[in-house]
């Protein structure tokens, strides 16, 4: 094999990087990608808080917060669908940072709103619920065009792993108990 | 010299493994574009790297048709790594060996 001189090695290097800057400029979001994210959050904060002040045991507390939480899944997974189909590609980290909420920014996001929503529906303040919902959906929508775009400026498509995603879910279910039981 | 990789020594290659670092998995008909070459370059890029572990592909399906994804494999993260670091040590000036490919 023959050998390598330093302008070679620069001009590989260079080919290269412009080779993954165009593949991650050339990924599209789906539309109203984030506006979707954003309202379904505001959706599933806003019925969760409802749920835990109309009485957590109760069926109809256990199908409004469930119906919440569907309607983001739903969400969640045709865009993601969408974006997979759209770009022939991949990114797991889109999936982990902007659609699950990972980043801190997200999670700093959604528990603020989830427990301004939750104090504000056992002091029966209905439209401060309202309001804390729709604050978390934005922070949440908010966080998640945060993270494209650093992801457009350095993309890496690794998310977290899946023991940390294990982990982000047994924490928040903990989280949840705890509210249930502390009430 | 070490580091140098001869499976992604040729320019094409080391294109295609930067690129799978910025996407989880993409799918073939992606990376031939971005990439312009030949359906049957790539697939023979591809079946090289493949071979070396560096990469994996699976069938599956796209806007309802059938194809490939191919993403990078840890081994072939590592090994584009210390590619990539070889490379720069050429360019400093760190290397003081002539020869820059590390035959295995």
């Amino acid at each position: 094999m023959e050998n390598m001189t330093p302008g070679e090695a620069r001009d590989a290097l260079d080919q290269a990087d412009a080779a993954r800057r165009h593949m991650s400029e050339a990924l599209r979001l789906p539309s109203s990608f984030h506006l979707s994210i954003g309202v379904a959050i505001a959706v599933q904060v806003g019925t969760l808080a409802v749920a835990l002040t109309a009485g957590w045991s109760s069926a109809a507390a256990i199908a409004t917060a469930w119906s919440g939480i569907l309607v983001f899944l739903v969400v969640a997974g045709v865009q993601l669908w969408r974006f997979r189909r759209l770009n022939g590609a991949w990114v797991r980290a889109l999936a982990s940072r902007a659609v699950l909420g990972t980043s801190t920014l997200s999670s700093l996001g959604y528990a603020a709103g989830l427990a301004l929503a939750v104090w504000a529906g056992f002091a029966e303040l209905w439209w401060l619920l309202v309001l804390a919902s729709i604050a978390a959906g934005v922070a949440y929508a908010w966080a998640g065009r945060h993270w494209w775009a650093s992801y457009r400026r350095d993309p890496r498509g690794d998310g977290e792993s899946r023991a940390t995603l294990i982990a982000w879910v047994v924490v928040a279910a903990g989280a949840l108990v705890l509210v249930v039981v502390g009430r | 010299m070490t580091g140098i990789d001869p499976q992604i020594h040729p320019p094409a290659r080391l294109r295609l493994m930067t690129m799978l670092t910025a996407v989880s998995e993409a799918e073939f008909a992606t990376l031939r574009d971005a990439l312009e070459v030949s359906d049957s370059v790539l697939s023979k890029h591809v079946s090289a790297l493949a071979a070396a572990g560096y990469v994996s592909s699976r069938k599956g399906v796209h806007a309802g048709r059938r194809t490939t994804w191919i993403s990078l494999t840890g081994p072939g993260r590592k090994a584009l790594t210390a590619h990539v670091a070889a490379l720069r040590a050429l360019i400093d000036g760190l290397d003081d060996g002539a020869s820059a490919v590390r035959d295995h």
